[in-house]
């Protein structure tokens, strides 16, 4: 890309111009400089030509006076007469010396000579020439006369032994040099060798001396000497020849001349050209910068919104200008057409963001200032529009709020910017703004995030909304929420704390039961009432554990036991369980379980338990008929089970209640019995693995219940349940002592305990039993008695089980000499959490009450290496009477009796039932065995049926009879 | 507006402007006459010249420009080319003339108009006025009572005089004076012969030589060559006996004509020999090797004028008034060639020193 240094026009034009006129001046500069010199050059070497000829000259004139110099000293000394010497003008002087360079005879004389015989010329520069005489020099340098102070030239010459010295008198010269200076216009000048002007062309000009050493160098028109009011360019001329140098003053008027003339024609030229440019200039300006600058005005005009009007194009003189200025303004217009469409357009949009009560607003992320923000703002804040776009966005927060705010919006356009968020995406976020009566207002402010393409700058355009109203309503709802979770907090502790309480005292009486049912002595109307204590109780257990499951889950504390187990035996289990009642009640009960994976993994207990009632559903109210169980595989690692009957069927109208806890259908309002927690379990637990209970029914016709369930299969075989063992009996004799401390702070929770013990405690004993009644005993017990087994209440006064239990387990690693204590946790508690933290202080099991003999018998084998011994197998009461012969048989019991039994078990009074079933002796075992395990069951269906049946049958008989 | 304000900011630039060149421009330039015989092929007039040169050169930062004033040494005509100088605005020169010059032209220097400072004319007319004519030489009595006191020394009874014509403001003064105290002495016989020294015959002072002299004093205001000349023609008649010249007499130029009568000659000088004054002999080396000429002694005093009037320049006294106040109100001067020292009427004394190896001092 390259960089372009911006300027106008004009300013570019100006440029370009000066450095034209610059180039135009250094080229015609460089030339003027070469003319001048090279007139110069001629000039000079004219005059370096006078200066040769005058040397010519002058050299000639010396050559002569050597001459006869020499033909002088030819002489004899007798003709030396005054005719004689007054031949050799040349000479004004003319000596013969010594050898001390004395003059020894004056042959001729200059008039008023100041030498006189005996003057010896040893001295200076002529005692100097005339001891080289014959070696270098003929003749002296110029110099002042001896005689008269002239400027002179000696020449000596040695001729017979004799030295004869001459002198030429140069005054003659001075006028030659004068004449020929003034011919010339260049004085001429003799000038001795250390620079004094012997003899000057022009006197008047008063140079008594040239500076050799600078004069001497070449000269030019640079160097000059003023004198006589005028500029010379001394010219030396070294010729030794005469004795003098030459010295030509050279006026500079003629190069002055010359170069102001040139000078004078360049600077016309430049002054020319710049008066041409400046002109141009001028009308470039008025024609074309001018109207374009006119243009820019009107345009910026248009830019301000101002429409520029109508004008003409008669100054522009140029079709290019005109044809801008035409489509200008017809760009104009359509400019105006479109603003006034706009301005309608946002007149329209004006009048309904400012008939909106929600405030529309747009702000500069930039500035963090609004850029516009409708009048309803003061509706809503009390803030005007114009205060609001005054100030920055966080005006009026607090600086943690400002910094937090400012920050979001920065992150919502960097992410707009990146391409992380699209542009057309909306925030929806609630703020609490504040009020100009500081106040605030909850609202609801949806933003979008633009780039604007005019400034490049991120804008936030949005909608903020009065959520007063919604808010409150929020809050009440929220409140009433609270309170009702609340409540419902509270039920759910309020069952828990009876599901402690109850199952507390329901651990004494099965506990106690338990063991009852162990003693071997107990004759059969004990042994009778001892199960109808035992089922009773294991009903009211059942019931409380339903209530409690409902109220976990309502609590949302009921959680999953995900574990691998084996599907196909629970499908069978199921079969097996109700395959005798289904028989007994004369229905088909079909199993249809294909393509399943043989383990897999979920809540195997819950999933028993819906399968258990709502097949236990089904048999219940299903007359005659059928009743399926299909489980098949469905998408992947999902099994769909459905249950259907035909039976009674449900009602539309209660279908939308089927799920409803507490809630019973009219049929089975009907067939009596259960307390309406059943589907409303089933519900839950299905919805907690995942699936989703639904319900198909045509009432006479059947129903039918259906889930899927992500069943995922794993590899790994599930555990084996150790199923069918037999009652334990009594421990093994001769095994090593077991001390078991049993803590408990209620006496009737430690007594079933220990009387269990005792029970099956062999003689000699096995087990060492001691109670504690709360934690600090237990722990002071543990330190001095070392049990093996530990069985600890968890709520307890003075010390909990979990304090007790973290001590003892802290001294048993304190102490690795002691025992190794089990301590099995004992909880009446309901939480499936509570078991956990058990286990997290230290517990090694937890047993819930009301306890289960076997469980315990089965804990103590596994954990504390007790060997129990168990019952030989006794197989179960074998029913082999079908439903008609049941009938048969009521039919033939006494009609008394049988309508006592049919009002019992129309109120479902299972004690009147067990009653009357025992009243039956044991005159007909077979249907006594039957009503008992129904009645021990409460399974009320099952006298219904049989009644209905005896009923009917008594009907037939009639008809027939 | 913005026409209005960029002539304002055109005229701040050109004000600032001016006001930087007022404070950094270079003090102007002042104009010096120096007052010379710019005779052609002469050493005198060419000497203070290029003295004046040599000056300028070595001291490029001098406010002082030469302007040559030349009179000829001739005093009809010393007041109008001076006078002349003036009108073209000199108002300080340098002279180098002679006495009759100084003379005819003091009353151009009786007020402050100019000032002059001459180193050459030791007329006593001259002497002890409040003017503007300042004199770093001493006056003729004083000269010539020294040469007295030296002559009176000599061996000997019978001295001859000749007096140059061509300077009797000078010389008839120095005649005076030296008679007086010579006579004052008692041992010296003066014979007394005036003469123009530029037209000496020596057939007319063959005779007069020829009588028995025990020394010559040639008292000539200024060198002229036939000052050797006759040193030669006495030297020719009385080899032995000495010949004393005056201070002005004082020219490598005797070299040329005195022949042998150079080792004869001894120099009255206000300057010590060369050898005996390295910054004096270091000046003319300079001198000699920049214009290839020895230049004569009236040189120095010029060096040493210019001196005096660009310390005073220096110190930004522009004004002859203010230029005389300075020089008058300190009592010695040390310029590079030696001291000098004013008395209240701008007049000097001087200690006089008697050169008698010429060659060496001249060469």
């Amino acid at each position: 890309m390259t960089w372009l240094r911006r300027t106008t026009f004009w300013h570019y034009t100006l440029f370009l111009e000066i450095a034209s006129l610059t180039l135009t001046t250094a080229i015609l500069f460089v030339a003027v400089w070469f003319t001048l010199s090279g007139m110069n050059g001629k000039y000079l070497d004219l005059r370096r030509a006078d200066a040769a000829r005058v040397h010519l000259f002058l050299a000639s004139h010396l050559d002569a006076a050597r001459a006869s110099l020499a033909a002088f000293a030819d002489l004899p000394e007798a003709e030396c007469t005054p005719a004689v010497l007054s031949l050799f003008s040349a000479f004004s002087d003319i000596y013969r010396l010594d050898p001390e360079l004395r003059v020894q005879r004056i042959y001729k004389a200059a008039p008023g000579s100041k030498v006189f015989v005996g003057y010896a010329f040893s001295g200076g520069k002529l005692g100097g020439y005339l001891t080289s005489v014959g070696q270098r020099n003929d003749l002296s340098e110029i110099m002042r006369g001896h005689e008269n102070d002239a400027p002179s030239v000696y020449f000596a010459i040695r001729s017979a032994g004799i030295l004869y010295l001459g002198r030429l008198d140069l005054s003659y010269v001075q006028n030659f040099l004068t004449q020929f200076s003034r011919f010339s216009g260049t004085p001429l000048m003799l000038v001795a060798k250390d620079g004094f002007v012997m003899l000057s062309g022009d006197p008047t000009l008063h140079i008594p001396t040239l500076d050799l050493k600078y004069w001497e160098e070449t000269p030019n028109s640079g160097s000059t000497l003023s004198a006589g009011n005028r500029r010379w360019i001394p010219m030396i001329v070294a010729v030794d020849t005469i004795g003098a140098k030459i010295a030509i003053l050279i006026p500079t008027e003629l190069l002055d001349t010359q170069r102001n003339a040139l000078l004078i024609f360049m600077g016309a030229f430049l002054g020319g050209l710049i008066l041409l440019v400046v002109v141009k200039n001028r009308r470039l300006n008025r024609l074309v910068m001018q109207p374009m600058a006119a243009f820019a005005e009107k345009m910026g005009d248009l830019e301000q919104g101002r429409w520029p009007g109508q004008d003409d194009d008669q100054n522009v003189r140029f079709a290019e200008l005109i044809s801008i200025h035409n489509r200008f303004r017809s760009m104009a217009q359509a400019i105006a057409q479109r603003e006034q469409s706009l301005r309608e357009s946002e007149q329209k949009y004006r009048l309904l963001t400012e008939s909106m009560k929600d405030v529309v607003w747009a702000l500069d992320i930039a500035t963090m200032r609004f850029l516009y923000c409708s009048p309803s703002v003061t509706g809503l804040r009390g803030f005007t529009p114009e205060e609001v776009m005054a100030e920055p966005v966080d005006a009026a927060l607090t600086p943690a709020a400002a910094d937090s705010l400012k920050a979001l919006l920065r992150d919502r356009a960097a992410a707009l910017l990146s391409g992380q968020q699209a542009a057309d995406h909306f925030y929806i976020d609630e703020v609490e703004q504040p009020r100009k009566d500081g106040t605030t207002v909850w609202t609801e402010v949806i933003t979008t995030y633009c780039r604007n393409e005019r400034t490049g700058q991120v804008e936030v355009r949005g909608v903020t909304r009065d959520l007063t109203e919604r808010k409150q309503a929020e809050e009440k709802l929220a409140a009433a929420k609270e309170a009702a979770e609340a409540a419902n907090r509270a039920k759910s502790m309020f069952l828990a704390n009876m599901s402690h309480e109850i199952r507390t005292p329901m651990n004494a009486i099965l506990g106690f039961t338990q063991v009852l049912a162990r003693d071997p002595d107990l004759k059969g109307a004990q042994r009778n009432s001892l199960t109808t204590i035992a089922r009773s109780g294991e009903h009211l257990l059942t019931l409380i554990n339903d209530i409690l499951d409902m109220s976990k889950i309502e609590a949302g504390r009921m959680t999953l036991a995900e574990s691998p187990f084996d599907l196909h035996r629970l499908i069978a289990e199921t079969e097996a369980f109700f395959g005798k009642p289904a028989c007994d009640r004369g229905l088909a009960l079909s199993v249809e379980a294909s393509g399943l994976p043989r383990t897999v993994a979920g809540d195997e207990m819950k999933l028993r338990q819906v399968l258990i009632n709502l097949v236990g559903n089904a048999v219940k109210f299903t007359l005659a008929g059928r009743v399926a169980l299909r489980v098949e595989p469905f998408a992947a690692a999902a099994i769909r089970f459905s249950v259907s009957d035909t039976g009674v069927g449900i009602s539309p109208a209660e279908m939308a209640r089927l799920f409803k806890p507490f809630s019973q259908t009219l049929s089975g309002r009907a067939v009596a019995g259960g307390t309406g927690l059943g589907l409303a379990l089933s519900h839950q637990f299905v919805r907690l693995m995942g699936g989703v209970l639904t319900a198909q029914s045509t009432p006479g016709e059947g129903s039918c219940f259906s889930f899927t369930l992500p069943l995922p299969s794993v590899t790994a075989g599930a555990p084996q349940t150790d199923r069918g063992v037999f009652p334990t009996v009594a421990l093994e004799p001769g095994q090593p002592v077991c001390r078991v401390l049993i803590v408990d702070d209620l006496p009737d929770n430690r007594a079933p305990l220990r009387a269990l013990l005792e029970r099956v405690n062999p003689q000699p004993p096995v087990l060492e039993v001691r109670e504690a009644a709360d934690g600090r005993e237990a722990v002071a017990l543990w330190e001095v008695w070392q049990p093996h087994v530990v069985l600890m209440d968890m709520r307890m006064p003075v010390m909990s089980g979990q304090d007790a239990t973290r001590r003892i387990k802290a001294q048993m690693a304190a102490r690795p000499a002691t025992v190794r204590s089990l301590v099995v946790a004992l909880t009446a508690s309901a939480f499936d959490e509570n078991r956990d933290d058990f286990l997290a202080c230290g517990c090694d099991e937890c047993v819930c009450k009301p306890f289960l003999a076997d469980a315990l018998f089965d804990l103590l084998a596994r954990r504390a290496g007790l060997r129990f011994v168990r019952a030989a197998a006794v197989p179960p009461p074998r029913l082999s009477l079908s439903a008609d012969e049941l009938a048969g048989r009521l039919a033939a019991r006494p009609e008394q009796w049988r309508t006592a039994l049919s009002d019992a078990v129309d109120l479902g009074d299972c004690g009147r039932i067990t009653a009357l079933v025992e009243q039956l002796g044991d005159g007909d075992a077979a249907l006594r065995a039957a009503l008992e395990q129904w009645a021990y069951n409460y399974d009320v269906e099952a006298f219904v049926s049989l009644l209905q049946r005896n009923v009917a049958g008594t009907s037939e008989h009639g008809l027939t009879s | 507006m913005k026409k209005i304000a960029l002539w304002s900011a055109l005229l701040a630039i050109l004000a600032a402007s001016l006001l930087l060149w007022r404070q950094w421009r270079l003090p102007p330039p002042i104009p010096v006459g120096v007052v010379a015989w710019l005779a052609s092929a002469a050493v005198v007039g060419s000497s203070e010249m290029n003295a004046a040169d040599l000056f300028l050169e070595e001291h490029p930062l001098s406010r002082i420009r030469v302007r040559p004033v030349d009179d000829q040494w001739q005093a009809d005509k010393t007041v109008p080319a001076i006078a002349a100088a003036m009108g073209e605005g000199v108002r300080f020169f340098v002279s180098t003339h002679p006495s009759k010059c100084a003379v005819a032209s003091i009353q151009l220097f009786a007020d402050s108009r100019a000032l002059l400072i001459n180193t050459a004319s030791t007329s006593p007319a001259l002497t002890g006025k409040d003017d503007y004519f300042l004199r770093i030489v001493a006056d003729a009595p004083q000269e010539q009572r020294a040469i007295a006191r030296y002559v009176d020394q000599l061996p000997g009874t019978r001295i001859l005089v000749l007096q140059d014509e061509g300077n009797l403001p000078y010389t008839d003064p120095a005649f005076q004076a030296f008679s007086a105290e010579l006579q004052s002495r008692g041992q010296w016989q003066i014979v007394h012969r005036p003469l123009m020294v530029a037209n000496f015959n020596p057939d007319e002072f063959h005779s007069i030589m020829a009588e028995p002299y025990d020394a010559l004093y040639i008292l000539a205001g200024s060198f002229q060559a036939a000052i050797g000349n006759i040193a030669q023609l006495f030297h020719h008649l009385h080899p032995a006996a000495p010949i004393l010249l005056t201070p002005w007499a004082r020219s490598p130029a005797i070299l040329e004509t005195a022949g042998p009568a150079i080792d004869r000659i001894i120099l009255p000088s206000q300057y010590p020999a060369r050898r005996d004054a390295p910054a004096i002999d270091a000046y003319f080396r300079r001198f000699h090797a920049r214009f290839g000429y020895q230049p004569h002694a009236m040189t120095i005093g010029v060096w040493q004028a210019l001196e005096l009037l660009d310390q005073s320049f220096s110190r930004g006294y522009d004004t002859p008034a203010q230029v005389k106040h300075y020089l008058l109100s300190l009592p010695i001067y040390q310029t590079s060639l030696g001291p000098i020292a004013f008395d209240p009427n701008g007049d000097v004394s001087r200690t006089f020193y008697f050169i008698q190896d010429l060659k060496q001092e001249l060469q």
